[in-house]
């Protein structure tokens, strides 16, 4: 299967894409180029990738048998385009680095057919800003060992791109309830309760977009939540020169199968979405939702990733970073006695706190 | 003649508290707290009072001193003879001259405590009432010393009880309170906010591991702001009026103010101008 390295046209080293002014850089001699050469050559790439999977599905036809099933295979080899070495990947990875001579290599053959991306969220935090921003929040937070990461580990922080599912989908939302309207007031010897009450009836056609659905199976769900939303109007579309410098996943998922509680979700929203609009001051009622149309579209999201092992500790730490947007998320560690102590201080002062104020008051 | 014989009484009470002052001076000499004028005790009882004063004293910090005459003392009443004798002889260990003097007057047949200083707080009236039902009986079977025994031990009690919560002093004459509810933290109270406090401690120490270690750190869909309502029928349709009549509730009477319960200690102004408590019974 095809893979590539995006070379310099002017000298011939490796192209890779940079966040800081998204554009491509060469690492040897500095040249910058803009989308358009960029795109173009990713196009070319594109194309006789997908002729050669073409090749291959009518290859796999005739040679049924002999073939198998290489696509599901643990385990994909590829040979390095720039020093021929072999890169050895698991299935959904489809962008990566040669471990021989480091170039970045995007495995454009696995890119082809319904397995291509639609849209992609380019990176716009780079990696030095990825690494201050890590340190600096892990500065921030009291309770993580002093001095626990090092720098130098921390260095090994790689750009991901994960795929996900964003759904829009229309629904026809209705809610019918009963609200009522009370007023009291005295009436000579007697306290009079006079409640209006009205029959509530609410349709409307709601439009949702942006529902994110992780398309990769290892993804830890967690982790990921935790640095939604990404802005997803700045979505662009997909191009495989995106890729170059950077790690890429490929889905592992259907799209039906990452999608199929969508819309149990959605119309899960349509009773708070339509009762925005009910004024009683109490209301009871039932509301439906039913799907008109459901369309999702395949993206690739950019996501920092530091897995951060520590000699004498029993679990690695996890760190990601929204590639978009600086929003963290991780797994800690924690001084466990610094924090003992802290909740016993904050023990020791509320109690003090409790003694002088029951002693006064009550 | 009345005035003269109420002239008379004072005197006489005068004089006693004189003879008493002077056997003050050498009595904070000796320390001596028992004044056995009616003879009431043997030696050896004597001997087991002042033990038990001194064990008193070593326990409280405060005075106690026994008083008992079978004198005459006219028209002075067994309240002033007491707080008289007290204050002129000079007792109390602290600054306050805190202490309790107990009196048994065997011509009038009546017990009688007074109480100076801090005592004022620990005995209360109703503490008082309690401490001579427990030497009152002892009297009437003229078992003294064992009367004199038991009300130093009933003192010394409440005295380790501490203050009891909501004491206060008031002027047993115009009934007007003179100091503030005394506030204590019972051990109860302790208990149940020291509970209290470890539990937040403790959720703050596990909220802190939740979040270090991602729990409950989920991503919720944002409806408001990537959902448009595009509202096609927006009804409130009235149905009817419901109506119900209730009749008022009678006016609730307020409770009047003034001291309520227990925990007074009455207090009144001798001729030198200290404050006692004090409270007694006949026998």
């Amino acid at each position: 299967m095809a893979s590539v390295t995006y070379k310099c046209p002017n000298c011939g080293s490796f192209l890779a894409f940079d966040p800081d002014d998204q554009k491509w850089k060469c690492d040897r001699c500095d040249s910058v180029y803009d989308e358009e050469t960029l795109l173009a050559k990713a196009a070319e790439y594109q194309q006789q990738a997908d002729a050669e999977h073409q090749q291959a599905e009518a290859d796999a036809h005739t040679h049924a048998a002999a073939a198998g099933d290489a696509g599901s295979e643990q385990q994909v080899y590829y040979n390095c385009p720039s020093c021929g070495s072999g890169i050895m990947t698991d299935e959904t990875t489809v962008a990566t680095h040669c471990y021989y001579c480091h170039n970045p290599v995007v495995l454009q053959g696995k890119l082809t057919a319904d397995m291509k991306p639609d849209m992609v969220l380019p990176f716009s935090v780079g990696k030095e800003k990825a690494i201050e921003a890590f340190m600096g929040w892990v500065a921030k937070k009291r309770f993580v060992p002093k001095g626990f990461f090092a720098r130098e580990q921390v260095r090994q922080m790689e750009g991901v791109y994960y795929p996900h599912f964003v759904t829009e989908a229309t629904v026809d939302g209705s809610y019918q309830g009963e609200g009522q309207r009370t007023n009291v007031f005295d009436q000579g010897q007697y306290v009079v309760t006079q409640t209006e009450h009205y029959a509530i009836t609410r349709r409307a056609k709601i439009a949702f977009e942006n529902v994110m659905r992780p398309a990769l199976k290892a993804t830890d769900r967690k982790l990921s939540d935790g640095i939604h939303p990404f802005p997803l109007t700045e979505l662009t579309p997909f191009s495989g020169a995106y890729l170059s410098g950077f790690l890429a996943e490929r889905r592992d998922i259907a799209q039906s199968e990452a999608t199929a509680d969508v819309a149990d979700e959605l119309t899960g929203y349509v009773k708070p979405l339509l009762t925005q609009t009910v004024h009683f001051p109490t209301y009871q009622g039932k509301a439906e939702g039913r799907v008109l149309r459901q369309s999702s579209k395949y993206v690739l999201l950019p996501t920092w990733v530091l897995t951060y092992i520590k000699s004498g500790e029993k679990e690695p730490y996890y760190y990601v970073m929204n590639g978009r947007t600086g929003q963290v998320c991780g797994k800690l560690p924690i001084d466990k006695g610094k924090l003992r102590l802290t909740a016993l201080g904050i023990t020791a002062i509320l109690f003090a706190a409790y003694c002088v104020a029951a002693y006064f008051l009550f | 003649m009345k005035n003269i014989k109420r002239t008379l009484a004072l005197l006489a009470a005068a004089l006693l508290c004189l003879t008493a002052g002077m056997a003050m001076a050498s009595a904070t000499a000796t320390s001596e707290r028992l004044f056995d004028r009616a003879d009431l005790f043997t030696a050896t009882e004597e001997e087991a009072i002042r033990n038990a004063i001194a064990d008193f004293q070593k326990a409280t910090g405060m005075d106690f001193v026994v008083l008992t005459s079978s004198e005459s003392h006219g028209d002075a009443s067994q309240q002033q003879i007491a707080d008289a004798f007290y204050d002129q002889g000079g007792f109390g260990l602290d600054e306050e001259n805190s202490g309790v003097l107990y009196y048994i007057d065997m011509y009038d047949r009546q017990e009688y405590i007074s109480t100076t200083g801090a005592m004022i707080d620990y005995l209360t009236d109703e503490r008082i009432e309690r401490s001579l039902d427990v030497s009152n009986p002892n009297l009437r079977a003229a078992r003294y010393a064992d009367a004199v025994q038991a009300m130093i031990a009933k003192v010394q009690e409440f005295v380790k009880a501490g203050i009891p919560e909501g004491q206060y002093r008031y002027d047993v004459i115009t009934g007007q309170r003179l100091t503030a509810r005394h506030k204590v933290l019972t051990t109860a109270e302790m208990l149940v906010g020291g509970a209290l406090c470890l539990l937040i401690g403790f959720i703050f120490m596990s909220g802190v591991k939740a979040r270090y270690r991602l729990k409950g750190s989920t991503y919720k869909y944002d409806y408001a702001t990537n959902a448009q309502v595009d509202m096609q029928e927006n009804r409130d349709d009235y149905l009817r009026t419901t109506v119900t009549r209730a009749r008022k509730p009678p006016p609730s009477s307020g409770s009047g103010g003034g001291f309520g319960g227990s925990g007074g200690s009455g207090v009144h102004s001798g001729g030198g101008g200290v404050s006692h408590g004090g409270g007694g019974r006949g026998f």
